[in-house]
């Protein structure tokens, strides 16, 4: 896995960080520990079901927060468990897009299993930096 | 660590003094026995801390003694607001909005439920969705959501799913006003309308508890509340407003997020992004968050619907079954309330995260038949320590009548599960005499009694810090986890 958990920051809930060489696979792998700590093995999460869209902002911060509020969005509006497919974050002066396609399929309580629902990705200490040559986030899921 | 300027100001209260260079306007105040405050995760007084510094704060900012760690404001957390002055913030609501308790008394007893009681807690765990993915009793059209959206428990009653005494027993007799379905986003309409009537997942759920005679503290007002002891069953529910909630806060959060410039805000956590309350972002948040609270009241009001159905459909034989709503209580919401401040009665936005509100006897905001004894206040523990009622008295006064909502937690949830075997858990407890059913056995483990503080304790911190008085222990004999 991609991320880590983190410690001391909050009991009632969940703090992660993700590290990724790039700022595209650095959102992959947040939505990956996202849905990770929600669902048991993510594996079991056939992909035959496409979501695609675009989201753009002045803050990448934001736009990490924003673009993994859609996994809870369709988890719960269309009862979908989805995983990042590709993701492509980019900048045009300052402003950052993400394009991203997403795919899952419809929850099935037989197959995938839950470790708990994640409510929401909170602002609590959320964080998006540069060291060493690596992009970093650490972020705190509500659940 | 502790914070160094931590001082004790009595034995069960502790204050961090304001600290111009923390932005702190008003001094932190933590409620709780010296073993709770010694127990408290650091992280606790960091955010009080935080709380202090929002635009608009009256008096202090305040943790009650089940405060633990959350995001923003600490669960527990208490700030009251002069909305003139000051703002309105998501984080000091949290993402489930009007999470909150329902307790409802029966006639039954122990003897004539145990007999049936793997059946009972089976029917209830089929019949009220609970766990990730679940749909809830009800889906409504974008018409009937937003009536839902504006009359919450009443709406339940009108379409047949109640009685007038489920509404006469909620806090603001289960609808807010100032509910507005225009503040709320489309995303808000499609992920909630589906989940009417559903418990969720993490620390919610659904028990069955006994009121034994031993465990009444206050027969007087224990009688008010319609507990009478000799081994009577009990429901407690405790969920809030699903998804609806969740992505309110999610919006309003996000777009304040990016509007702290322009209003001049510089805090010390993007969790507490804000909005001048009366400012149109702050009002069409409010708006919004009301609708929230109205569909959380409107959850568990189904949730009490079905329950009764399922009770009749296995106990109906019982002549002149009775179940019926003591009270509902809101743990996460922003409510305008009057306030005496320096001897000047005002009008205050109470954010309360994770604390319940507890008027005192004689205060005009509760049902007439508990003038006498102030409000219900209903505590849930852990699912294996049973929970309390309390009720609300005049010596709540500084903490703007607020008081604890459950035991807080003690232990991580990583902590917990390693600490904690969801399926040993179930046999364990069922062993002990409580029969328990979840869709999630790792969220089970996360769960533990173990996980959480000593219940008798929190409340009877709050009882000597004078945030209320102890009524009555509800043991757990059956649960429902989502």
């Amino acid at each position: 896995m991609n991320y880590e958990l983190i410690h001391n920051i909050t009991a009632a809930d969940i703090a992660v960080r993700v590290k990724a060489p790039t700022r595209s696979l650095l959102f992959k792998y947040g939505a990956e520990a996202l849905m990770s700590e929600m669902v048991e093995d993510i594996t079991s999460i056939r992909t035959v079901i496409s979501k695609s869209g675009s989201i753009e902002g002045e803050d990448l911060t934001l736009l990490y927060f924003e673009f993994l509020n859609e996994f809870l969005f369709f988890k719960d509006a269309e009862n979908l468990l989805l995983v990042p497919s590709e993701i492509e974050v980019s900048s045009t002066g300052d402003l950052y897009s993400c394009r991203y396609l997403l795919k899952g399929e419809k929850i099935n309580r037989e197959i995938h299993k839950f470790k708990v629902d994640i409510k929401a990705v909170t602002l609590h200490g959320l964080q998006l930096y540069e060291k060493d040559g690596l992009f970093i986030t650490e972020a705190v899921f509500d659940v | 660590m502790k914070p160094e300027t931590l001082v004790k100001i009595n034995d069960y209260l502790y204050e961090i003094p304001a600290d111009p260079s923390k932005h702190m306007k008003v001094p932190a105040r933590i409620y709780g026995s010296e073993n709770l405050i010694q127990n408290m995760d650091d992280a606790v007084f960091r955010q009080i801390t935080n709380v202090a510094a929002l635009p608009g704060i009256v008096d202090a900012a305040l943790c009650m003694p089940d405060g633990h760690s959350g995001y923003g404001f600490p669960i527990g957390g208490v700030a009251a607001i002069d909305p003139e002055k000051g703002i309105i913030s998501p984080g000091g609501i949290g993402f489930d909005i009007n999470c909150g308790v329902r307790l409802l008394s029966t006639n039954l007893t122990f003897d004539e439920v145990s007999p049936k009681l793997k059946i009972l807690v089976d029917r209830l765990f089929t019949g009220v969705p609970s766990g990730v993915g679940s749909d809830g009793i009800l889906s409504l059209n974008n018409s009937d959501f937003e009536q839902a959206m504006i009359h919450g428990s009443e709406w339940g009653v009108k379409n047949g799913y109640g009685t007038n005494d489920d509404i006469e027993c909620c806090e603001e007799s289960g609808k807010v006003n100032s509910a507005d379905p225009s503040a709320v986003s489309k995303k808000a309409r499609d992920r909630g309308a589906g989940q009417i009537g559903s418990l969720g997942s993490g620390n919610h759920y659904l028990e069955i508890q006994v009121a034994r005679s031993k465990n009444i503290f206050d027969k007087t007002n224990a009688g008010i509340f319609g507990i009478t002891g000799n081994n009577q069953i009990v429901i407690m529910i405790h969920c809030g407003s699903r998804g609806f909630g969740h992505q309110v806060a999610t919006d309003y959060l996000g777009s304040f997020a990016k509007l702290q410039e322009k209003f001049g805000y510089h805090l010390p956590d993007r969790e507490l992004a804000c909005a001048p309350f009366y400012s149109e972002e702050g009002q069409n948040y409010f708006h919004a968050m009301n609708c929230a609270i109205n569909i959380a009241f409107l959850n568990r009001q189904m949730i009490k619907h079905r329950v009764t159905e399922i009770l009749f459909e296995l106990f109906g034989s019982k002549q002149g079954l009775r179940i019926e709503t003591v009270y509902d209580v809101c743990h996460n919401t922003a409510k305008i309330e009057k306030h005496s401040v320096n001897g000047n009665m005002k009008k205050l936005l109470i954010h309360r995260k994770g604390a319940t509100r507890a008027f005192p006897p004689g205060n005009c905001d509760i049902p007439e038949k508990y003038s006498s004894s102030g409000q219900p206040v209903l505590i849930g523990g852990s699912m294996e320590s049973g929970s309390y009622i309390l009720r609300g008295t005049e010596s709540g006064k500084d903490a703007f009548y607020s008081t604890v909502h459950g035991s807080g937690r003690v232990m991580s949830r990583h902590e917990a599960k390693k600490n904690f075997n969801g399926r040993e858990l179930q046999k364990s407890m069922e062993s002990r005499g409580i029969y328990i059913r979840t869709s999630s056995f790792s969220g089970l483990a996360e769960e533990a009694g173990g996980a959480y503080k000593n219940v008798d304790e929190v409340v009877s911190s709050a009882e000597n810090a004078g945030l209320g008085s102890i009524v009555a222990k509800l043991k757990p004999i059956g649960n429902i986890k989502g």
